[in-house]
């Protein structure tokens, strides 16, 4: 029951990667004669032609599997609030490991004209001056809350998002810890003994 | 197609027990009580059932938590050789051509 954790059978079956909407990886460096002639485009947070319905299921999918929730961040490449997110995500700004405790799916809203559907079916209410929107669902998939980014936004500079409240709001909605394991081990090995089996004990976390 | 094949194989040999090392309480503590030293993650142990230390992924190179190359794969092939008593040299022939089918993907 246990076995889809495994990291290389998550590997054989798919997975293991990243949510497809999770910020690409840094461009990998190329060497001088390789190098195009045009500059790359900049890195866009939200794929804009993603299947945000598919992602989105992904992401349910394996917050299942480990035990956590799911932040929708409902946003577009050219908001600046919506880029410091991610920058702050990276970096402790929030106070919370949030690749351990939510599955991070972003999901391109362009001006309100793209994936208006979702909105809509997430109860999530569009305006341009308030992105990112951030959506948690529980394991199942089901709303629990919805904050604007507009709400969450530094005094000083609204362009950026308060990592303050946007740790409080992260904090407040994140999943209960697991149960400590130890129980889990003890009836382990017990199960080992009563089958003649060992334990294969993996030691892993949600990211 | 690989997962289905494997998981029997695995379930053959061992009780599998996952463990989420940075958010379950205590579950750092029990990591330690079988690493002799820090790891990074996924780490695993095989134990048997009287709670003694059988082989874990930390090899000669360092922890193959996920195996990916060819000496990778070869100490998780020796984890296994440790700890096999279910097992047949064909079920362990077909774990590890999985796992590197799986490495390659």
């Amino acid at each position: 029951m246990f076995l889809s954790a495994l990291p290389f059978v998550l590997a054989m079956s798919g997975q293991a990667a990243a949510p497809p909407q999770q910020p690409p990886p840094p461009p990998t460096p190329v060497v001088a004669a390789q190098r195009p002639a045009t500059p790359a485009a900049p890195r866009k947070i939200y794929n804009e032609t993603a299947d945000a319905r598919a992602a989105i299921a992904a992401a349910t999918a394996a917050a299942a599997e480990d035990g956590i929730r799911v932040l929708v961040n409902w946003g577009a490449n050219d908001n600046a609030r919506c880029a410091s997110f991610s920058a702050a995500q990276r970096a402790p700004a929030f106070g919370v490991k949030l690749t351990d405790e939510y599955k991070v799916v972003y999901v391109d809203v362009g001006h309100g004209d793209k994936n208006a559907d979702l909105l809509q079916a997430y109860g999530v209410k569009f305006a341009a001056d308030a992105l990112p929107l951030f959506t948690v669902l529980d394991a199942k998939g089901k709303v629990l809350a919805q904050a604007a980014g507009k709400d969450l936004a530094a005094g000083a500079d609204p362009a950026k998002l308060d990592g303050g409240r946007t740790g409080a709001f992260l904090k407040q909605h994140q999943a209960a810890p697991p149960p400590a394991p130890q129980p889990q081990l003890s009836a382990a090995l017990a199960e080992a003994r009563r089958s003649d089996k060992q334990v294969f004990l993996w030691f892993t976390a949600p990211w | 197609m690989a997962s289905k094949d494997v998981a029997p194989l695995l379930a053959r040999e061992f009780v599998i027990l996952k463990i989420d090392r940075d958010r379950a309480p205590g579950a750092e503590a029990i990591a330690k009580k079988y690493q002799t030293k820090d790891e990074g993650l996924p780490w695993f142990a095989f134990i048997d059932a009287n709670d003694k230390l059988v082989a874990t992924s930390t090899g000669p190179e360092g922890n193959v938590g996920f195996p990916a190359k060819t000496s990778e794969w070869a100490h998780f092939g020796t984890m296994i050789e440790k700890a096999k008593r279910h097992l047949s040299d064909a079920d362990i022939a077909a774990l590890m051509t999985s796992l590197i089918e799986a490495s390659k993907k």
